[in-house]
């Protein structure tokens, strides 16, 4: 985290270097987890969590680890409004239909297939209640411990936990599944 | 199989070992939750971070503040009170305000000279600049001496008083060695600045320079020959029909 640390001392006093550096390690797991809650949104959330934290920055006390779970936060927040504008209960967010789909992009073609594997398990957890789904997100991509992650989504750590749980153990079942009707991985990225 | 095995861990609800640090070291197993687990948290891949670039922009444009050189912020923010002081002064004809668009600047154009070092365009995006942007030949007065003496010859009827309390009128005293010997100083100073004879309104004269030479500003800096260039423009042009331009100064373009 040393480099993250410099990373940010950087970002504060305006070093575009080290904001690079934070939007690299941190980017990818903010828009994974937002992606759980807005779907195709999650692009146009992200961008407008980093700008705003851009502009906080400053007032931004904590150090490098703490910066990601300050991001989630903010994103969070941010995605939390874009339903409430929608004016759709958030539930309605983990209709399968509209959770993002690598068929729905032009861009499937250039992607690895890496990046593919990646797609389809956030794809999975997606189907997952949503309190599930951020509490496995929260801990296993974003990287929080329990009490992070709690945190994050405004609950007890014993609720998180359970959520995580319970959530770890419906994936199971839905691998199994798909398991059963999907024994070649190719087949899965149609 | 593997299924019951996860379930009956998962209800355990001591995740921790998969979800921890040991994440990595769990995935030698071949249970699919794990390789799951690791997909989704894989790292960065090229279309997810593609934004980087854009996000890059709005950091430059909204960081908290640029690190290279903070004197330019000050003397952003010093030229663009010049704008508004100038701006303020033709609409009100207010000389206190001309006084200052005179002379707060200078320290601020010298700075822009010497730190941006792209003087040209930092007066064409403030045209009103242009007046005293030159660095003054060492025989004439400084432009902005000039520019006081107009502003102090405007307001001296109805405000001398007030006028001269202006802190921005202290170059102007500090040069002519006392409040009292200011009208002769001007009177001198005026007399043999370029251009002749004062005009009332100076600050609307430069008010009217940028509209009445578009592409003006960059050569004629570069000659850097303000004998010419101060004054010049508002006496022959003061409502400035272009048709009259063209034999002018645009006659030292290519």
């Amino acid at each position: 985290m040393a480099d993250l640390d410099e990373a940010l001392v950087g970002a504060r006093q305006g070093d575009a270097e080290g904001f690079a550096v934070l939007y690299r390690a941190h980017q990818a797991p903010l828009l994974r987890y937002l992606k759980s809650i807005v779907g195709p949104d999650a692009d146009d959330v992200a961008s407008e969590t980093w700008l705003q934290a851009i502009r906080d920055l400053n007032r931004f006390r904590g150090n490098a680890t703490e910066l990601r779970a300050w991001l989630v936060t903010i994103g969070r927040h941010r995605a939390l409004d874009l339903l409430r504008a929608q004016r759709r209960r958030p539930s309605d967010a983990w209709d399968p239909a509209l959770l993002p789909e690598t068929r729905a992009r032009d861009d499937t073609a250039e992607l690895t297939e890496e990046s593919l594997a990646t797609r389809r398990a956030l794809g999975l957890i997606a189907r997952l209640p949503r309190d599930q789904a951020e509490a496995v997100l929260l801990r296993v991509v974003v990287g929080l411990d329990t009490r992070a992650a709690a945190a994050v989504m405004g609950k007890r750590s014993g609720a998180v936990r359970m959520a995580t749980s319970r959530g770890l153990a419906r994936l199971a079942q839905l691998l199994q599944e798909q398991g059963v009707t999907h024994e070649d991985p190719a087949a899965l990225k149609e | 199989m593997t299924i019951r095995r996860s379930r009956r861990r998962a209800a355990r609800a001591d995740q921790d070992a998969v979800l921890g640090g040991s994440l990595s070291g769990s995935l030698r197993g071949s249970e699919p939750i794990d390789r799951l687990l690791a997909q989704a948290s894989a790292r960065a891949h090229a279309d997810e971070i593609a934004g980087l670039a854009a996000a890059l922009t709005m950091f430059n444009h909204i960081a908290p503040r640029p690190r290279r050189n903070p004197l330019l912020r000050v003397l952003a923010s010093l030229l663009a009170a010049k704008a508004i002081a100038i701006g303020g002064a033709a609409a009100l004809g207010g000389v206190a305000l001309a006084a200052a668009a005179g002379v707060l600047p200078a320290p601020a154009q010298n700075f822009a000279h010497d730190a941006l070092k792209a003087p040209a365009a930092e007066s064409s995006t403030h045209p009103a600049a242009q007046a005293s942007d030159h660095p003054s030949p060492s025989a004439s007065p400084s432009p902005n001496l000039i520019g006081l003496c107009r502003a102090y010859g405007a307001g001296v009827a109805d405000a001398k008083g007030k006028a001269m309390s202006n802190p921005a009128f202290t170059a102007l005293v500090t040069a002519a060695g006392g409040e009292e010997a200011v009208p002769a100083y001007c009177t001198t100073v005026l007399a043999s600045a370029p251009g002749g004879k004062p005009t009332a309104l100076p600050t609307q004269a430069q008010a009217h320079q940028p509209s009445s030479q578009p592409t003006g500003p960059p050569a004629t800096h570069a000659t850097g020959a303000p004998a010419t260039h101060p004054t010049g423009p508002p006496a022959t042009h003061p409502t400035g029909p272009p048709a009259t331009h063209p034999t002018g100064e645009p006659s030292t373009h290519p």
